[in-house]
């Protein structure tokens, strides 16, 4: 299997109590999946997303990528685990302000095998494939929502990472630009084969998914493409 | 895009918070750098000054009390010269100069004078004992043949007497206290009779309203010889080194020469002591001002970043960046700004002392390279250490929070 999580939970501690977040969460992925995650605002979707990347450490449970045990407490190695296999792509871009658009890609690229030309290669051609290759040299207030939704998608297929873990990619974007960014993530998804995990509430953006899941209070349910239109 | 790079642009860009953070340390290294140059001539000054109070140790026979040191009496008790030799000896540190004498009070015709021997510079500096110590060199200093006409201060009763010295003094020559040479009629390059011995006046001293104004002074050994007291003197007195002094000083010369008394000329050596300390903590003061303001602003400097870059952290984390690689960031830029404080507070520092010193304290002051190293090595100190725990804290921040808002 390609991801496997077993009997996950996550509990926030908080002053005004404890939250579960998410609970007894299983859930496997095939690759070349594209899993959409629906769900009511604060069912956990965003919490699952994100300890599936490894930057939440869950209470309780398990995980497997590839077949290997993810150890979930060591923080350089689920960083490097970051690095090598996934790529983010977030609501809010997520870009440094002060980075230009190209500088955002070599970012994700630093400490990797290529050398410095070759990652400079290697941004050029990955803004050539989001089509903004005159806007390389652009800070992130310089572009558009669309642009800069793009460079992050650039620069989370970086490292040809596995897959992609997106949450709401289209929430800033308006219908038409939303539907450009999910058309440029089936290509990823169908060209290079990235597993993609996307959360959304656009059911236009979730019918994308060649598999959709929705979660109910930190729990999932699982659902297939003739019940979701319900 | 290395992660200096980043460190750079992200310095760059927030370029206000970057001259803020650099004001704080830089002014504190520079303020750091102007003391200490100034307070290093200053204490050169004060020590010159303080040296020219003259001796503050007096060794006298331990029937003696200062009294006779002062009047000179035909039976004022004397002991061994052996105890010059013994103090050289001894090699103890803190002893810069000493002289011994033995002085008597004398007629010559009717009138009564006090004849003092003294050890001549160049007769002290022959002795082998005392050049194998390295003292008759540098710091025996049995020396001032032209008493200086400063410090006629009340606390400085003797201080004419104590700079009383000689470079040579040969066997059948004499110095002549001013109003001793008024009384006795006489003047330079005449002769005079002293108990029975003819010498020529080399020199009549300048007055100087102390005791020594009616002293003639001879060749310490002659004068033994005439006196017949044999190899005894009546008193050595010691330029001893402040710190040194307040180190404990008398107590190892107590040990050394068991059979004296010995003695501080207490407000001479209170005032040296009283000066020297007071400069070491008012630097002290201002050390401990600036390395804790400094250390909090730096601290609060890379607080306040932290806070406005959780966002970033939260981004580099996202793309595969560990905790680790945020503390090296955070901890690269204190390292920058610990650097650049240091080197531009520390030409700052030496302008402000080159300027200020003539003005304030009326001294011209040198720069001084060596603080360079100082200000630098301090700095990035001050720096890494109030970017310790900021800089902690960014590497806790869990990239969740930060990345739902814009
Ligand atoms: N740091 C936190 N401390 C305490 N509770 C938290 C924290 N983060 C999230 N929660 C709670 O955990 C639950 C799940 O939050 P999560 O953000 O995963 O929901 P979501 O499905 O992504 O919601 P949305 O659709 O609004 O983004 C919510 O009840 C939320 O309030
Ligand atoms: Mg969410």
């Amino acid at each position: 299997m390609f991801l496997a999580i077993k009997d996950i939970t996550k509990i926030y501690q908080h002053k005004d109590g404890a939250v579960k977040a998410l609970n007894n969460v299983t859930l496997q992925v095939s690759k070349g999946d594209f899993v959409t995650i629906t769900g009511a605002s604060g069912s956990g979707k965003t919490t699952l997303l994100l300890t599936l990347g490894g930057l939440i450490q869950p209470t309780a449970g398990s995980m497997h990528f590839e077949g290997r045990s993810i150890n979930l407490k060591n923080d350089s190695d689920l960083a490097k685990h970051r690095k090598l296999h996934i790529g983010f792509v977030m609501q809010h871009f997520a870009l440094v302000p002060y980075l230009t658009a190209s500088e955002n890609i070599l970012l994700a690229l630093n400490n990797s095998e290529l050398n410095r030309q070759e990652q400079q290669l290697r941004s050029k051609e990955l803004m050539h494939l989001v089509s903004l290759d005159h806007r390389q040299q652009h800070y992130p207030r310089q572009l558009s929502a669309g642009q800069q939704q793009r460079v992050a998608i650039a620069r989370a297929l970086a490292n040809n990472p596995a897959m992609i873990l997106a949450d709401e990619p289209t929430g800033n974007l308006d219908p038409v630009l939303a539907m450009e960014i999910m058309d440029t993530l089936r290509e990823v998804n169908r060209t290079y084969g990235a597993t993609i995990i996307m959360v959304t509430h656009s059911t236009e953006a979730a019918a994308y998914g060649t598999r959709r899941l929705q979660m109910e209070r930190g729990s999932v349910a699982y659902s297939d493409s003739q019940s979701e239109s319900l | 895009m290395t992660l200096f790079d980043l460190v750079k642009k992200e310095l760059w860009y927030r370029k206000s918070q970057l001259i803020s953070g650099l004001l704080a340390i830089t002014l504190g290294i520079a303020v750091i750098v102007a003391i200490r140059s100034i307070s290093v001539v200053s204490e050169k000054a004060v020590a010159v000054k303080l040296d020219n109070l003259g001796a503050n140790i007096l060794v006298l026979p331990l029937t003696a009390n200062i009294d006779d040191y002062y009047t000179a009496d035909i039976d004022a008790p004397t002991f061994s010269e052996a105890a010059v030799g013994k103090i050289m000896s001894s090699t103890l540190p803190g002893i810069d100069n000493m002289s011994p004498k033995l002085s008597r009070r004398i007629k010559i015709g009717k009138e009564l004078v006090v004849l003092t021997g003294i050890l001549p510079k160049s007769e002290i500096a022959s002795k082998p004992l005392w050049q194998k110590t390295g003292l008759s060199g540098k710091a025996l200093k049995v020396s001032c043949a032209a008493p200086k006409e400063e410090n006629k201060g009340s606390i400085l009763k003797d201080d004419k007497l104590q700079r009383r010295s000689v470079d040579t003094l040969s066997d059948n020559h004499c110095l002549i206290g001013f109003s001793a040479a008024k009384r006795l009629n006489r003047n330079e390059n005449e002769s005079i009779v002293i108990e029975n011995k003819s010498f020529l006046i080399s020199k009549i001293l300048p007055e100087t309203g102390t005791v020594d104004d009616d002293r003639i002074f001879a060749n310490l050994h002659l004068v033994q010889q005439l006196l017949g007291t044999g190899a005894q003197i009546n008193s050595i007195e010691i330029m001893g080194c402040c710190n040194e002094i307040s180190d404990g000083l008398l107590t190892k010369l107590r040990n050394v020469l068991p059979d004296t008394r010995i003695t501080t000329i207490g407000q001479i050596v209170s005032t040296q002591i009283e000066t020297n300390q007071m400069i070491k903590k008012m630097m002290y003061a201002f050390l401990l001002i600036i390395l804790v303001v400094g250390g909090v602003s730096i601290g609060n400097f890379i607080w306040a970043n932290v806070n406005e870059r959780k966002k970033e952290i939260g981004i580099l984390r996202l793309i595969g960046y560990g905790k680790k690689h945020i503390y090296q960031i955070m901890l690269a830029k204190s390292l920058i700004l610990g650097l650049i404080g240091g080197v531009v507070g520390y030409f700052l520092g030496t302008l402000a002392a080159l300027w200020l010193g003539p003005m304030v304290v009326g001294i011209s002051v040198p720069a001084i390279p060596s603080l360079l190293l100082m200000s630098v090595t301090l700095s990035v100190a001050i720096a890494l250490a109030g970017a310790v725990v900021p800089s902690w804290l960014a590497g806790k921040i869990e990239p969740f929070v930060n990345l739902q808002d814009q």
